[in-house]
């Protein structure tokens, strides 16, 4: 049998409070049973004493035999005194033990006051004893003491509080067995939390609870193997990040080496080939400027130690300003570039350079992946927010693989990046600054018919003003 | 849980009852075969809320996967 610390505690825990209402209990129950005893015999003592006395007032023939005879059919003693103390008739022949009659209660009893006491020989018997005057008018002639034998109520008090023992300690038998089963099956879920917990912090995080309850503990669970998740997923992409951006790195580095060798070797037949070098290595050096800003925002984003410089915006401006500076770029591929500005369109708060960065991001990757047709930048209010889209008719992304275009160096196609250039970084950053000004975005796409990219925004100065009016 | 719990659980909870049941009855001087009943009794009683419940819980189990 194994014991642990959740199950013993809680087991000693129910057993203490087990044990308090038991003994409480036992001895409110003694009380009872003892008081009811005493009572009872009290009652039954001083009625037959009461009836003695009746007939002794009653009776000038009341005798020794008479008394003796009553005494023996109430199963009692009986001492009758005369008006000087002494003992008239006694209930049982022989030396009977009159220690128990004092002075001041045989005093008190002449007097005309009745008495009732317990009194004990020295074998430990116990004995109640009443004491009753006899009166003729208003005279004590006599009195009688009534000594009734407390021993069969002793014994059955005693047996009593045996059984009761007992059955104590029986329900502390029943109630530890019910205990182990409790605490066994409370403690459990918890063990095993702690057992994955610790495997967990031994790096192994591919292990999950097996979750069977809906309540606090289930909840707890299913948080436990969510945060397992975020950590293996943590784990995942920090290895595909670190093999991504050595790829990423080398690959340029190794176009800038062997090109410079080529030219420091003298390796070039004509002056053209040598300027299509030099263009090949000012390119990639380019690319690899682009890769590290775009790596240094990215590691800032994630550490938070980027600082947003929030105001209102006009949407349209930016947006007018953002399509200007990549006008130039459409324009060489023969793109037509379309602007749908509502009017109607709210200020929103967000950092300008940020949302210009993010627009400029989106407005390349479309020109980048497009090669004839248009790129449509709309910007509309539905309801209650603001939605910029941006739309070309390139060549489109495959639904599965629409949902890790925002991971970071993540390609659709891995040729892609030789070809179209790029850091694989950009829709990262996109993301993680609209998500930094409050927005969200969505992408749909159908390969060869385009994507769409929909910053969503919500109204800021309706929000403010129903805060305001609440 | 393992067996030896659950012996160990049941072998605790039989001796209670039997320790409750033999105070129930001692006091009144009865037969062997009238505690026995008793016993019985008592036992029917405990067990049958178990069951039910062990019955609901594995329906209500049933029901969920189907």
């Amino acid at each position: 049998m194994t014991i642990n610390r959740i199950g013993l505690k809680l087991g000693a825990i129910i057993m203490v409070l087990m044990i308090v209402i038991l003994v409480s209990s036992g001895l409110a129950v003694d009380r009872l049973f003892t008081n009811f005893y005493d009572t009872q015999l009290r009652e039954d003592t001083e009625e037959i004493a009461a009836h003695f006395t009746t007939m002794a007032e009653s009776n000038d023939t009341f005798s020794q035999s008479m008394l003796r005879a009553f005494a023996k059919f109430s199963n009692v003693k009986a001492f009758w005194l005369n008006a000087d103390g002494k003992i008239l008739a006694l209930s049982e022949e022989g030396q009977p033990n009159v220690s128990f009659i004092r002075a001041a209660d045989t005093r008190r009893l002449l007097s005309g006051r009745p008495v009732e006491f317990r009194t004990s020989d020295a074998q430990g018997n116990r004995f109640y004893v009443v004491g009753k005057p006899v009166k003729t008018g208003q005279f004590t002639r006599s009195a009688i003491y009534i000594v009734s034998s407390m021993k069969k109520a002793d014994d059955s008090l005693q047996r009593l509080r045996n059984l009761l023992m007992l059955s104590g300690l029986g329900a502390f038998l029943l109630a530890s067995g019910m205990i182990l089963i409790t605490s066994k099956l409370l403690s459990s879920p918890l063990l095993q939390m702690q057992k994955m917990t610790e495997k967990m912090a031994g790096g192994n995080w591919d292990t999950r609870l097996q979750i069977r309850s809906h309540d606090e503990i289930g909840m707890l669970g299913h948080s436990i193997n969510d945060l397992a998740a975020s950590l293996q997923r943590y784990r995942d992409t920090r290895q595909a990040f670190f093999s991504n951006i050595s790829h990423e790195l080398r690959t340029p580095v190794t176009y800038l080496q062997g090109y410079a060798r080529v030219l420091a070797d003298g390796l070039v037949d004509s002056d053209k080939e040598r300027r299509q070098y030099l263009s090949i290595i000012y390119q990639e050096s380019v690319r690899l400027g682009h890769l590290i800003n775009d790596l240094f925002d990215l590691s800032k984003m994630e550490e938070g130690q980027i600082t947003l410089t929030m105001e209102w915006l006009d949407l349209k401006e930016i947006i007018q300003t953002s399509v200007q500076k990549v006008k130039l770029k459409a324009e060489k591929k023969r793109l037509s570039l379309q602007m749908d500005l509502h009017d109607s369109v709210p200020l929103i708060r967000g950092d300008r350079k940020r949302m210009e960065q993010v627009l400029l991001n989106l407005l390349e990757n479309a020109i980048r992946y497009t090669e004839k047709g248009i790129i449509r930048v709309q910007l509309v209010r539905h309801k209650e927010t603001i939605v910029l889209s941006i739309s070309d008719t390139g060549m489109g992304i495959p639904k599965d693989e629409l949902p890790y275009i925002f991971d970071r160096f993540y390609r659709v196609e891995k040729s892609r990046a030789r070809k179209y250039g790029g850091t694989g970084l950009g829709l990262s950053i996109v993301k993680k600054y609209v998500e930094l000004q409050g927005g969200s975005l969505e992408v749909d796409s159908e390969p060869g018919r385009g994507s769409v990219f929909k910053l969503i925004f919500s109204d800021g100065q309706k929000q403010r003003k129903g805060r305001m009016k609440s | 849980m393992k067996k030896m719990d659950w012996f160990f659980s049941l072998f605790l909870i039989i001796a209670g009852l039997t320790c409750l049941l033999f105070s129930a009855t001692g006091f009144g001087h009865e037969s062997i075969l009238a505690f026995g009943r008793t016993f019985f009794k008592v036992c029917m009683w405990f067990i049958c809320p178990v069951i039910i419940f062990v019955c609901l819980s594995l329906w209500v189990n049933f029901r969920n996967k189907k």
